[in-house]
């Protein structure tokens, strides 16, 4: 069974919000970001890449990252969850059999056809896939 | 990715900025480790600018180390992603007691708009 988070209230927001900015290091120790879409599976933030990607390559260097997971645009309350932990590179045969189906879920505002393609890729391995396991989480902007 | 082709112009990306109110900015921990928030964005006349809680964790993250990312994306679909990156140094510039506000100081800017992208 998965971990829960001590904050409740992270957890929920999490499962219900994929728009990710993953903070890692580059090589000379300066932060920098990456928007991506995140997903909330089994107590762990899932995020999908290209292997050769520059985020792939700091997080491959320096395992620590921070996330910040936020509202829609749209939505009337700007809220967010930062997480800090370490990541892993999970390739996708892994991930796959391993059991959260990170490959078939599809984000809200991605289409079928970039979805396809994206699976394409992981099967092929140009994709990777990446687990992050939070150690400190705490909320941020108007939580109720 | 053939980052070049689908990069904003510096106009384009002055637009962009100043007509955003929110930003996520990255920074570093004392432990070593990334950190992020979110910040009250205010860009004009070609100055990045932002304001976090001063007992926050960017205000204390930026004392120890002022290198930072200043990250803004629309994301109103897949093909309508635009974003902007601002690399540099923080450099405080008031604070109201409640508040820090920072301007970021040589910035070097990394922009996509995917709607470029061919297709």
């Amino acid at each position: 069974m998965a971990p829960r988070l001590e904050t409740p209230a992270a957890e929920d927001f999490l499962r219900a919000h994929t728009r990710t900015f993953l903070l890692t290091l580059r090589p000379d120790g300066a932060p920098t970001c990456h928007p991506m879409v995140g997903l909330w599976r089994d107590g762990a933030l899932w995020l999908n890449t290209y292997r050769k990607s520059a985020k792939v390559r700091n997080l491959t260097a320096e395992p620590r990252v921070a996330c910040v997971v936020v509202t829609d645009d749209d939505e009337p309350r700007f809220r967010g969850v930062v997480l800090r932990g370490r990541a892993e590179v999970v390739p996708a045969p892994v991930a796959v059999a391993g059991g959260p189906d990170a490959r078939a879920a599809r984000p809200p505002g991605v289409s079928a056809e970039v979805t396809h393609r994206v699976r394409e890729r992981l099967a092929e391995g140009k994709r990777v896939l990446i687990r992050i396991v939070p150690e400190a989480v705490r909320l941020v902007g108007e939580h109720g | 990715m053939a980052r070049q082709r689908v990069h904003m112009s510096a106009e384009e990306v002055a637009a962009f900025l100043a007509a955003k109110r929110r930003a996520i900015v990255g920074t570093r921990a004392p432990d070593g480790g990334p950190d992020g928030e979110p910040a009250a964005l205010a860009c004009a006349g070609g100055e990045v600018r932002f304001s976090v809680p001063r007992d926050g964790p960017t205000a204390r993250n930026l004392r120890h180390d002022p290198r930072l990312v200043v990250s803004v994306e629309e994301f109103p679909s897949y093909a309508g992603i635009k974003g902007v990156a601002v690399h540099g140094r923080a450099v405080a510039v008031g604070d109201d007691g409640e508040r820090t506000s920072f301007r970021v100081a040589a910035p070097r800017i990394e922009s996509f708009d995917f709607a470029k992208m061919p297709r």
